[in-house]
């Protein structure tokens, strides 16, 4: 059985992973999904040996027990050194270094993989680890398009693997006892909630012209699912300033702040309409990510606002006396906030270890919760839900909604700041074919996602 | 009116820095009592010879007020076109409410009258761009009372960011958080009260019955709950934030579209301007975004040791800030007196100037303006532009929380027929403003 799975498997990989996921309901058929035990041995790999895969995935065993990393990919030669070196020390025998993560999808003593490539790979890689049968962390925002993320919430219900988002703050204590203290009406009735993701100046400026692909690099295996085109180093560097690569910005950290702000909201579903007003207003760039972009979201009883950018150096993320010790963020010059403003208190609201702070009349303090940076728990959560079965902190469904509020806002820009209405049954625009166009996007044939995954 | 032969006896010409200015108050309300008794104190040889106002109850204060200031008591009447009549007035002073501001000032205008008319100066834009071009063909001083364009902060922000030293503009952020309540309808009182006129009360709105819910005779009322008087909270006092921002900004013309996501969602009231909304302006190369609301009772105003005083406001919790984001750094700005400071990275505090309250400067350059024919600060065009804010945030709203795109050239809506409509409204025939003024 096993044999023939794996004759199947190379068989179609010539043709690619297309005819590969075809196949991928007969491979979760030999997943090993039964619960084990706390400290049954969990054997992960890394895909993508970038700067946040490494602190991750060498995070994982440093803070579980008996949990073992069998491989590491990257289609780049010059990354990973790093990586491997450290879960030698952590392991005592060195990963294989690897550039298909197909072998990783054929391994059955992988029992779950953790994709940190660039956000284009995220929903893809995703889905053929599901249809191989493994557990799946995957970094925010978990994909590139709408109907992408309903397809990993899909392939994660059909695989019944557990499926953990990077949005780490679904591990922290903070969001929790916000929304509880929301829900218990002690800021009275909300009407506004105000996200923040006013980062400095980052990303290209100018276009870079295209080079040489070079030996050290799998240029075509990198674009992956994007459409392919010759090696540009500005690519390559700067994928966040591409649609075809990232959701921008807005993705790469305000996914983390509307995330939150979701969280604390009690995880209302989508919005019924988005208007996205933004551009490179800052710098005039050459980015096709905004530079900056003002959002609102209608949710019927309150508006959620966002607005996210590289525009403004002054604005500071938390520092680590924030993240990991006693001080709180300074609010008004806090680039990741989000305010949420009742009829009788007013709530800021931070991640990453920030907290909350709850203030009436006169700036009197009400209530607050000191929070700590949560990367520890979530690695904690993931490892427990493979070994429980759990549905992890982060789960796929709440990663859609969440992602799906980048990617409404960016149609609305992508439209030209237009305000579109959303119809959350159908996951469809009612007011624009063109923006329903960018409901998905072309993947090339080796790298699609199937309408039935 | 018969407006251009009564303007034909106006008397335009330039006065001598002291001589006397006649003025006339029509709507004799708290506002008003106080703004007409600082018109006196603060220029010399100005007298106001009537108090309008079509409820009896009223204008007391006023008539008290003024009669010691001056010597004499004005004439307490309740048809404002006796003063138009009058060619003594030399101007008007117009604070009644919202829906009376355009129809009198252009009646005045038309009367060969100077006017002062209180903010927010129309109820639609097309009756902003009428009150533009009345003030224009009559060439009359309209002055509109958004004060803070007679302070010195105002005009030194706007220095202060085209000088570069924000950086690149990219957003501004106004809020107008007040407090409030539930609103609830109630139901039409079988007579109107003793003493008030309220067909005229009504005037250019459509008849209805006397219902206290809009109109309270000792009081302010509740005529700003509802489209047929008012904007709601976002012109009654947003129109003062947002016309400061425009200041700051350098007065852009129009934007190019608008979205506004409101509601009764704090109270569930039953008010027609919305307890809350949100909006956000597509000015091209920046973004000016706009929350308006009476649901956040714990946000507060300037105090009067902000006002009249040293001390600046606490910027987190002052309800009607603008915060402008440069690429380089950022300005807290607040009206009445506030000021604005100027933050870079660690918050550390690179410009300020603080403020006065500027309602005596502001009735100071009505006047010098009435006498030496110079255009008044808070002038008609900058107080449509202004108020254009107001009303294309509550179309926005009435249309149901969409997006209008808005051709600045011609007024009007491109994407929206039904937007279009509410572009001006049905006055009733003896108070209709003609296309032609």
């Amino acid at each position: 059985m096993d044999a023939i799975t794996r004759r199947d498997f190379l068989a179609t990989s010539g043709k690619g992973m297309a005819a590969a996921a075809l196949s991928g309901a007969t491979l979760n058929a030999l997943a090993q999904d039964r619960a084990k035990g706390a400290n049954d041995k969990v054997v992960l790999a890394l895909i993508g040996a970038g700067g946040r895969g490494t602190q991750v995935i060498l995070s994982m065993l440093k803070v579980n027990k008996n949990v073992e990393v069998k491989y590491v990919c990257d289609i780049n030669d010059k990354r990973g050194a790093e990586v491997m070196a450290g879960l030698a020390k952590l392991q005592d025998y060195a990963p294989k270094r690897i550039k298909d993560m197909r072998q990783i999808f054929e391994d059955k003593d992988v029992d779950a993989v953790q994709i940190s490539t660039p956000e284009h790979w995220h929903a893809l890689a995703t889905i053929w680890a599901c249809q191989a049968g493994k557990d799946v962390y995957v970094e925010k925002n978990c994909c590139l398009t709408i109907w992408e993320g309903r397809k990993l919430v899909e392939a994660a219900e059909k695989y019944k693997r557990v499926v953990q988002i990077g949005t780490q703050n679904r591990s922290a204590d903070y969001g929790y006892s916000a929304r509880d203290f929301i829900k218990s009406g002690k800021l009275g009735k909300v009407v506004l909630v105000k996200s923040y993701n006013l980062l400095p100046p980052a990303g290209g400026s100018k276009r870079v012209p295209d080079e040489a692909t070079p030996g050290w690099l799998d240029w075509d295996a990198w674009l992956g699912p994007a459409p392919k085109v010759p090696y540009n180093p500005g690519r390559h560097a700067g994928w966040y300033d591409f649609w075809d690569y990232s959701g921008g910005n807005l993705a790469g950290d305000a996914s983390h702040v509307v995330d939150l702000a979701r969280l604390a909201l009690g995880d209302p579903g989508h919005p019924k309409s988005v208007c996205c007003v933004g551009g490179n207003m800052a710098f005039k760039g050459e980015r096709e990510t905004p530079e900056l972009q003002s959002i609102n979201y209608d949710y019927g009883d309150f508006v959620l606002t966002c607005e996210s950018g590289n525009a403004t150096p002054y604005m500071k993320k938390a520092g680590a006396n924030v993240r990991y010790g006693k001080d709180w963020p300074f609010w008004p010059q806090y680039a990741c906030r989000t305010e949420i403003y009742g009829t009788t208190a007013m709530m800021y609201l931070g991640r990453h270890g920030c907290g909350w702070q709850v203030y009436g009349a006169d700036y009197k303090k009400i209530d607050e919760h000191k929070g700590y940076f949560p990367d520890d728990a979530h690695q904690k959560d993931f490892i427990e839900s493979i070994r429980s079965r759990k549905k992890p902190n982060g789960d796929p469904l709440q990663g859609h909604l969440s992602a799906t509020l980048v990617h409404l806002a960016n149609v609305a820009y992508r439209v030209g700041n237009k305000q579109l209405l959303f119809d959350a049954q159908t996951e469809r625009f009612t007011n624009s074919e063109e923006a329903n166009q960018l409901l998905t996007k072309q993947y090339r044939p080796n790298y699609m996602i199937p309408e039935k995954v | 009116m018969s407006g251009a032969a009564l303007n034909a006896l106006a008397q335009d010409r330039v006065k001598g820095a002291n001589d006397k200015v006649v003025l006339a108050l029509i709507g004799a309300g708290g506002r008003g009592t106080g703004v007409i008794l600082g018109m006196l104190k603060n220029n010399k040889n100005v007298e106001a010879k009537y108090v309008c106002d079509v409820n009896d109850v009223r204008g007391r204060e006023a008539m008290d007020g003024l009669t010691k200031l001056q010597g004499y008591a004005p004439k307490r009447i309740s048809d404002m076109r006796q003063i138009f009549d009058d060619k003594d007035v030399d101007a008007v002073q117009i604070s009644t409410p919202e829906h009376w501001h355009s129809v009198a000032a252009v009646w005045a205008c038309q009367a060969g009258k100077d006017v002062y008319v209180e903010k927010c100066s129309s109820t639609t834009i097309w009756e902003g761009r009428k009150l533009v071009e009345a003030a224009e063909k009559y060439k009359r001083i309209v002055q509109i009372g958004t004060q803070n364009r007679s302070a010195d902060y105002g005009w030194s922000a706007c220095d202060y960011i085209k000088s570069g030293k924000l950086g690149k503009l990219v957003m501004v952020k106004s809020y107008n958080m007040l407090g409030g309540g539930r609103v609830r309808r109630v139901p039409d009182s079988p007579e109107i009260p003793k003493g008030l006129d309220w067909d005229a009360w009504l005037g250019p709105a459509p008849y209805v019955p006397y219902n206290r819910g809009i109109h309270d005779m000792n009081g302010r009322g509740g005529w700003g709950n509802f489209w047929a008087y008012s904007g709601g909270i976002l012109s009654d006092d947003g129109s003062h934030v947002i016309d400061l921002a425009r200041l700051a900004m350098g007065d852009p013309d129009h934007p190019k579209s608008v979205c506004c996501v409101g509601g009764n969602y704090a109270f569930n009231g039953e008010r027609e301007t919305p307890e809350f909304q949100s909006i956000v302006y597509d000015y091209g190369d920046y973004v000016l975004t706009f929350e308006s609301g009476n649901a956040t009772n714990y946000m507060k105003k300037a105090g009067g040791n902000v006002r009249y005083g040293k001390d600046w406001p606490f910027w987190p919790q002052y309800s009607c800030r603008t915060e402008i984001y440069g690429t380089e750094a950022m300005m807290y700005l607040g009206r009445h007196g506030c000021g604005w400071q100027v933050y870079g990275p660690d918050y550390k505090k690179i410009a300020e100037h603080k403020g006065y309250f500027p309602d005596d400067a502001h009735q100071k350059d009505f006047i010098e303006s009435i006498r030496t024919r110079k255009k008044p600060n808070g002038d008609p065009l900058q107080g449509h532009l202004g108020a254009s804010l107001v009303h294309l945030g509550n179309i926005s709203y009435r249309m149901g929380n969409k997006q209008l795109l808005f051709d600045a050239k011609t007024e009007r809506f491109t994407n929206s027929d039904e937007a279009n409509k509410l572009l001006t409204k049905e006055y009733r025939t003896k108070y209709a403003i003609p296309q032609q003024v």
